[in-house]
């Protein structure tokens, strides 16, 4: 079987789907139809789009966020399936973005690149605009989403989604009694055009950096093959 | 529309629907019920849509929110003593304020009013840190909840008989839709800054301790008082004519509701006063957030409660003693359990509860998921308990071999689904089976002339225990169908098998794509350095 595919394995890319609560089911199926077997669903939530529905209560809808791992050839008919499937052409759906990567553990990439035989036949239409995007991950304490994402509206931002995590430091954890306590941090993601990333980021670290109590820790990744984005 | 106002008209719809429509399928055909009847049971329904929704839109940024902060914060300043008598004040403060308990108090007189009060709360109080001592020095959940329901058990055949069904009862009961959220949320709390494997399943098993206080209190308060002189009212409206008399009948009770809901929430709300006063956890905003929050909480339990209590309990009664003076008194059992496994999703804090559960196992457990073992259970729990009133057998048949096979299931499920279980215990034994299913039994027995405190009561007991086993052997069926698939996964070797675990490196550039690929030196090293 293997030896069908003699050619350079392609380069493997990660696939992040960010869609609301309960249809990261869809997106699992729609990859193990182009045999992409390794997905993984986190729970994370929108950010609030405006402070009076955020105080009113109805301001973070719960997103799924799907990791999954393409190589880059299939990478350009999933993007246009989902985008199909799930309605992301329409505004609010949800975005699905590709990021490289540096490098992929051997067996991973090989079971990936493996099942070939999808016939890539047809011209796929570039789903991409010209703007190009990055990622805007930061990470900050507990707590300090609110002020974190004014911030970076105020920078052109239009929206965002949070993860929570627990912070490992160097040091080790405090143990108290049979239990060890780390800090309760949050991940902000924030999709921006590539033109507005460094104000975005400036503007975060004014207002959450590290010297802030939010201790925050902001840094962007290059994303390709966006669809989904409402282009503004 | 907005997406979570639309998300929760469904859910509060497709919640209260099924057995609003089934009741009046019922009084079609089965057993009519008077038409005033009807409208008040569609009228409490319409109260129950809009309060159940508002509740759980609430809970989120009230109840849950403080009680995580809470949980947190205090396992943050490791003070021992302090994690004690937080626990302590914490639950007996929300018992003393539960609305259930109070009902509870006035439907038994054979005790005095403050002292049955007092003694359930401080049992909870005790129970609650005990259980937060429990998750500190690592003592299983399993060894803890035999050890307490042995006591329970033991104490059984002291307990005077009448007791035995209220005792069971009262630890369903007094967990209920204010405390159940709240208390769940501080062992979430705590889990959410640990760091150890054991953090997942220890967020779940607060409440389980905490129901067993309550039974313990009453057990030793009838066995110190020596009476039998247990009774029951049960008020049934009169005199309704016009729809304007059903309206009338809803607006009288709604003060009550609305004083009795304020009691319960206000020690939680001055929690929150406390503790944003010395922890200064939130921002202005949050404040708000929270604020709107204990809002939709409150007005959401009145518009529920007095939707229950006034709209679904003169149904049940009618339904039941019909189905009791009837020729086929036996269809009392299954359509008991019909109407058991749509009620589940009627009961407030059960969404609290999945939705949690799925949080926690990052959507391991779903919503879905746990509501059809509820529902299951409790189908089952009212099958058992209209088998009770229809027979009259001793509720010692069931309690034993009940709580034995949940006690005995917990050494072979994954831990976390054992404190799950017996978490839902409390969290589905809420308002509408003492508004619905309690004056349901309660009717049979009158018509039948069954004895109520021993045949009738007992119902929540059963509710309360089926989850138990049923989540169970959820979470057993679970770990079956891992095994399996593990298993599978060992026999057949993986594709690639030849491939080693190296690590492929790929090249900053990218050539074998043609897409534009955006290296990461374009002007983005600013703004790193912060």
């Amino acid at each position: 079987m293997m030896e069908k595919n003699l050619s350079r394995p392609k380069k493997v890319k990660i696939l992040v789907t960010i869609v609301d609560r309960g249809i990261g089911q869809k997106v699992t199926k729609i990859c193990n139809e182009m045999h992409l077997h390794f997905h993984y669903i986190i729970f994370g939530k929108g950010t609030a789009s405006s402070e009076i529905l955020d105080v009113l209560g109805i301001g973070t809808p719960e997103k799924d966020v799907v990791l999954s791992m393409a190589p880059v050839d299939r990478l350009k008919h999933i993007m246009p399936l989902l985008s199909e499937r799930l309605k992301l052409y329409k505004p609010g759906r949800g975005i699905a973005f590709s990021m490289p990567m540096s490098g992929i553990s051997g067996i991973i990439s090989q079971l990936l690149n493996h099942e070939m035989d999808i016939a890539s036949e047809g011209e796929v239409e570039k789903m991409e605009s010209n703007t190009k995007y990055d990622l805007v991950i930061s990470i900050v304490n507990s707590g300090y989403t609110d002020e974190l994402m004014e911030a970076a509206r105020s920078a052109g931002a239009t929206g965002g989604t949070l993860l929570h995590a627990r912070g490992i430091g160097y040091e080790e954890a405090e143990k108290f009694l049979g239990i060890s306590i780390q800090a309760e941090k949050e991940i902000v993601t924030i999709l921006s055009p590539r033109e507005k990333t460094q104000a975005i980021m400036q503007a975060i670290c004014n207002q959450c950096g590290v010297k802030t109590k939010a201790r925050g820790a902001v840094l962007s990744l290059p994303v390709s093959h966006v669809t989904g984005l409402a282009d503004s | 529309m907005n997406k979570i106002l639309k998300e929760k008209i469904k859910e509060s719809l497709s919640s209260v629907l099924p057995i609003t429509i089934l009741v009046v399928l019922l009084s079609i055909s089965v057993t009519p019920l008077p038409i005033a009847i009807i409208l008040m049971l569609l009228f409490g329904a319409l109260l129950l849509v809009f309060g159940m929704g508002l509740f759980t839109l609430g809970a989120e940024t009230s109840l849950t929110l403080l009680g995580e902060g809470v949980g947190a914060q205090m396992t943050k300043t490791k003070n021992l003593p302090l994690i004690i008598v937080v626990s302590f004040v914490m639950g007996f403060v929300i018992t003393v304020a539960e609305p259930a308990l109070q009902v509870l108090a006035e439907q038994v007189p054979a005790f005095p009013r403050t002292t049955l009060i007092y003694t359930i709360s401080v049992g909870v109080g005790i129970f609650l840190s005990v259980a937060m001592l429990r998750i500190l020095y690592k003592i299983s959940l399993s060894y803890m909840l035999i050890v307490f329901y042995g006591i329970v058990i033991v104490l059984s055949f002291f307990t005077p008989n009448d007791f035995i069904p209220l005792a069971f009862d009262s630890g369903g009961v007094t967990t209920g839709p204010v405390t159940v959220p709240f208390i769940m949320a501080v062992g979430l709390g705590l889990a959410s800054i640990r760091a150890d494997k054991d953090s997942a399943e220890d967020s779940f098993g607060l409440v389980a301790l905490c129901s067993v206080g309550p039974i313990l209190s009453v057990m030793i308060l009838s066995i110190l008082y020596k009476t039998s002189d247990a009774t029951y009212n049960l008020e049934l409206p009169q005199n309704l004519v016009t729809t304007q008399d059903v309206v009338i009948l809803f607006t009288a009770q709604l003060p009550t509701y609305f004083y009795e809901v304020g009691m319960a929430i206000w020690p939680i709300f001055l929690f929150f006063v406390l503790y944003q006063f010395i922890a200064r956890a939130y921002t202005q905003r949050k404040i708000l957030k929270v604020i709107v929050g204990f809002i939709y909480t409150f007005v959401g339990l009145v518009l529920f409660l007095t939707g229950a209590n006034v709209g679904f309990v003169p149904a049940g009664y009618y339904i039941g003693e019909q189905l009791g003076k009837s020729s086929v008194s036996w269809l009392l059992i299954p359509l008991g359990m019909v109407i058991g496994y749509l009620i589940v999703a009627t009961e407030p804090s059960v969404h609290v509860l999945n939705k949690q559960v799925e949080e926690i196992s990052n959507g391991a457990i779903s919503e879905r998921a746990m509501m059809r073992s509820l529902s299951i259970g409790v189908a089952i729990a009212i099958g058992l308990a209209a088998i009770r009133v229809v027979t009259g057998i001793s509720i010692y048949w069931f309690i034993i071999p009940g709580y034995t096979i949940a006690l005995v299931l917990t050494f072979f499920v994954p831990k976390i689904f054992t404190g799950i279980a017996f978490d839902s215990g409390g969290a589905v034994s809420g308002p509408m089976a003492s508004a619905f299913i309690l004056p349901l039994m309660i009717g049979a027995c009158d018509a039948n002339g069954g004895k109520m405190m021993t045949d009738a009561f007992g119902t929540v007991a059963m509710i309360a225990m089926t989850p138990l086993i049923t989540i169970q052997l959820m979470g057993l069926l679970n770990k079956q169908k891992m095994e399996a698939a593990e298993a599978a996964e060992a026999a057949e070797p993986i594709a690639a098998e030849d491939a080693i675990e190296e690590i492929i490196v790929y090249e900053e550039d990218n050539s074998d794509d043609g897409e534009e690929f955006v290296t990461s030196q374009e002007g983005q090293d600013t703004g790193n350095d912060c």
